[in-house]
């Protein structure tokens, strides 16, 4: 199969090796990652005066510099390094680079804290698999129990499992159109199993730290955002979400348009 | 109808002419705060300033009684900032915009404007977003009669306004007779198109050469905001928060997915 990895860490990071290097066991994979900090960028553009920069990269070059070791079967694995917004990225691959042959599967990830609630509108995670599936290809985006200081790779182990098991799987799902998968995976030995659940919706409230400079003047500081109550999470299970990108409520378009229709004929009640 | 609180955001900056003319037309009726960029945020999507770098407030002058805050981060940081720390009570309703392009179909996402709206319905308060066509690149547009039209219709919006949706409101090009239609997002849009280019320096770079080059039958075809917009409706787009796919959740457990 054709994988396209997106991730939001530096590939020379332990976290995007993992994943890409075990499922380039029997797949083909393609390795996105960003030259720099890319989180909470939502679904992001460059400006249009400010092109996209992409520099493709030789994943044996880099990762042999860097460790060392014996690569062999990792030989074939494509990689890019963009210095852009994280939705760019993907509109480059999907538009441009890959647009000969489109990848079986998308996934962004895997990232260091979860998404949950409405805070996946912030999420540069969400916001590329987003972007993926504009482009109508089956898409997940994959987050685990977040790690003050990254993730190592033993840490990943049990979540990379669960994506390589599960890969042809993803693949052959067939969902309804324009829907992505978001899966939270928990930071456990053995998992309870799978619940498949709605997203929650609580109303999030952000809060500042209001901080005085040397002359007086206030600053204010993003407090960090509580993940949301989320049981099934809490209690060791991996949490999956569906998700339409198309968030038209059409329940209020249908009634906006019969109110309209009864005030239509009350005006017309009206002239007779 | 009686005034309101409103707070107006913008991606534009805090200057732009869009966000000024709405002032002025909204602030005969009732009470505006402007909070909106220092410096232009074009596209940055929803966007949140968070451990990079701290967040800071300047208050410029006051125009027809509107007072006027900067915030060198994005539209979303503007409203989270200013329903926290610069405004001292809750406003009964967010106004984002004027954009100076038109938001529709699903690239509505990578939208400042739309997103800083969707911002302020997470936080509890009922937001619109407003965007209008400026066909010519570059050239100033009086968004003067767009800001009018707009405080008339103010009281059918709120009137009409769902519980927990953003409102997406897109004027066209000749909005003066223009009927309001409400509808759907356009979807399956995108077809981005970049011209390959490497520097003197050895570097590659992709250019975006427009997001949507025309609009192909099968865009129109679907009737929604794209399509009105063309035919010269004000187009009304409700977005709502919860993007769960209830039909997908059945196809998801069966598919038989494991985890041991």
């Amino acid at each position: 199969m054709n994988i396209l990895i997106a991730s939001l860490g530096n590939i020379r990071l332990g976290e995007i090796k993992v994943l890409a290097e075990a499922l380039n066991k029997k797949n083909k994979v393609t390795l996105v990652s960003m030259g720099s900090h890319a989180s909470y960028r939502g679904v992001a553009f460059s400006p249009e005066d400010v092109p996209v920069r992409a520099k493709p990269l030789l994943y044996k070059e880099v990762v042999k510099k860097e460790t060392k070791k014996k690569l062999g079967e990792f030989d074939d694995i494509v990689a890019y390094e963009f210095d852009a917004q994280p939705a760019d990225a993907i509109s480059v691959m999907l538009s441009e680079v890959m647009a000969h042959k489109m990848p079986d599967l998308v996934i962004c990830g895997i990232s260091n804290g979860t998404h949950m609630g409405n805070d996946i509108y912030s999420s540069s995670n969400i916001g590329m698999a987003k972007m993926a599936s504009f482009f109508g290809v089956p898409t997940i985006a994959v987050a685990v129990d977040g790690k003050v200081g990254g993730q190592m790779a033993d840490d990943l182990k049990n979540a990379v499992n669960f994506i390589e098991k599960n890969l042809q799987t993803f693949v052959n799902m067939r969902l309804p159109k324009h829907t992505f998968l978001n899966i939270n995976i928990p930071d456990v030995k053995t998992y309870k199993g799978i619940k498949v659940v709605p997203m929650g919706n609580a109303e999030q409230l952000r809060e500042y730290k209001e901080c005085i400079d040397y002359a007086g003047g206030k600053y204010y500081w993003a407090e960090k955002s509580e993940r949301p109550a989320d049981t099934w999470f809490e209690k060791g299970y991996i949490t999956i979400i569906p998700m339409n990108y198309d968030s038209t409520d059409y329940d209020a378009v249908s009634e906006w348009g019969s109110r309209v229709s009864q005030d239509m004929k009350k005006l017309e009640g009206g002239k007779q | 109808m009686k005034s309101l609180n409103i707070l107006l955001v913008n991606e534009a900056g805090c200057f732009s002419p869009g966000i000024i003319a709405l002032g002025k037309a909204l602030s005969r009726h009732h009470r505006v705060v402007i909070v909106a960029p220092l410096h232009p945020q074009l596209s940055t999507g929803h966007r949140l300033t968070t451990s990079l770098s701290p967040l800071r407030v300047e208050q410029y002058f006051v125009l027809n009684k509107i007072k006027i805050f900067s915030v060198n981060g994005t539209p979303c940081d503007c409203v989270t900032l200013a329903l926290d720390k610069i405004l001292l009570s809750k406003p009964d309703l967010i106004i984002s915009g004027i954009s100076h392009h038109n938001n529709v179909g699903e690239l509505i996402y990578k939208s400042g404007v739309v997103s800083a709206a969707i911002e302020g319905t997470i936080q509890g308060i009922p937001s619109i977003a407003i965007s209008a066509c400026v066909r010519k690149h570059g050239e100033e547009k009086d968004f003067l009669p767009i800001a009018n039209s707009f405080a008339r219709h103010l009281p059918y919006f709120v009137k009409n306004m769902p519980d927990n949706a953003t409102l997406n409101l897109n004027y066209p090009e000749k909005f003066k007779a223009a009927k309001i239609v409400c509808t759907h997002l356009t979807t399956d849009m995108v077809k981005n198109k970049y011209k390959f280019e490497a520097n003197p320096y050895g570097n590659t770079f992709y250019w975006l050469l427009g997001h949507h080059l025309g609009y192909p039958m099968s865009v129109l075809s679907q009737e929604g905001d794209v399509y009105y917009l063309e035919k010269g409706f004000i187009t009304v787009t409700p977005l709502k928060l919860d993007l769960t796919e209830k039909n997908a959740i059945e196809v998801v457990e069966k598919s038989g997915l494991v985890c041991k």
